[in-house]
């Protein structure tokens, strides 16, 4: 039993804190976050297994977080609400050529960010060449440039 | 196509997609708010609220011949420590109630006292007096449950109510 709920707990509050510190674009991953990612889920194991080394708890555990990740997923298929709540919705950071302030503060996107992805995505050279952005679910940028 | 699947909009710019800015404002607003709980979480962990450490997790009982100092706020399976200091004339002698041992395995006691007894009103140690007289004595516990508990702890017939929090 406690297996399951130390699962069901973990998963939780990862859930939780993930979606609270915010949905930073990919293209800003530093080596840092990978770090940091390695030492959540150090951390993560230990409070998952507790002292309990078996295999049967660990195989508990991965059965509990993969459950949890099915419900939860059939709950955003069923719900559009539910979906929008646990991974945000799309954020459209430049519409027509247009920037919106605003939306880049609250995701913390600069407009470097915008032209490396510009960059790198379609080879574009200035912010005037494109026409959307969007900061999708997954945390990427989706840069399409003006029509020649 | 499933009745029950959503074709996102098109927006007057062009874009085909299901943006809810209110909604995202809303999320954007929690997430400030989540990052203040962070603040104040990481506060009541230096405080000691969260237990591990810190002034606030540990609590003093003065007694007539003895000062307690065990933990207010501790973790479930984590390591605590009870200490107690016997003052020189002290029979050398600490009793806890019996909702102790519900809530704590003793894992170790420095030094090894040199009785100890347990009745249905609970467990009591002596410890021997050293050579200047001075008596400290330490429970490395171990809590080993989750809740909010209470207990008595005694020393020299003085017997002192204790809550003590265990997080999970």
């Amino acid at each position: 039993m406690e297996s399951v709920l130390r699962g069901i707990a973990i998963y939780f509050v990862l859930l939780l804190v993930t979606r609270l510190s915010g949905r930073r674009t990919l293209a800003q991953v530093t080596p840092f976050d990978f770090v940091l990612l390695l030492i959540v889920a150090e951390t993560t194991q230990q409070a998952l297994l507790g002292d309990d080394f078996s295999i049967t708890n660990a195989m508990i555990s991965i059965v509990t977080l993969f459950v949890a990740d099915i419900l939860l997923s059939h709950l955003k298929q069923r719900s559009g609400r539910a979906a929008a709540i646990l991974d945000g919705t799309p954020v459209v950071l430049i519409s027509e050529g247009k920037v919106d302030a605003e939306a880049l503060r609250r995701s913390r996107i600069g407009l470097d960010d915008i032209l490396e992805s510009a960059r790198q995505q379609h080879g574009l050279a200035r912010l005037d060449q494109i026409e959307h952005v969007v900061l999708e679910v997954g945390g990427s940028l989706s840069i399409i440039p003006k029509q020649k | 196509m499933p009745s029950d699947m959503q074709i996102p909009p098109i927006r007057q710019d062009g874009l085909q997609l299901g943006e809810d800015r209110a909604l995202q404002i809303r999320l954007w607003r929690y997430q400030r708010m989540g990052w203040v709980a962070f603040g104040a979480m990481m506060l009541a962990a230096l405080c000691g609220l969260t237990g591990g450490g810190g002034p606030l997790s540990t609590q003093r009982l003065v007694f007539d011949g003895a000062t307690v100092q065990l933990p207010l706020v501790g973790r479930w399976r984590g390591n605590e420590k009870i200490v107690v200091a016997f003052e020189q004339d002290s029979a050398g002698e600490i009793g806890f109630g019996s909702g102790f041992n519900s809530v704590f395995s003793v894992e170790s006691i420095t030094p090894e006292p040199g009785r100890s007894r347990l009745d249905a009103s609970g467990v009591a140690f002596t410890f021997d007096g050293s050579a200047d007289g001075r008596r400290m004595a330490s429970f490395a516990v171990r809590p080993s449950v989750p809740g909010w508990f209470s207990f008595e702890v005694e020393v020299a017939g003085d017997r002192k109510p204790v809550w003590t929090f265990i997080l999970p």
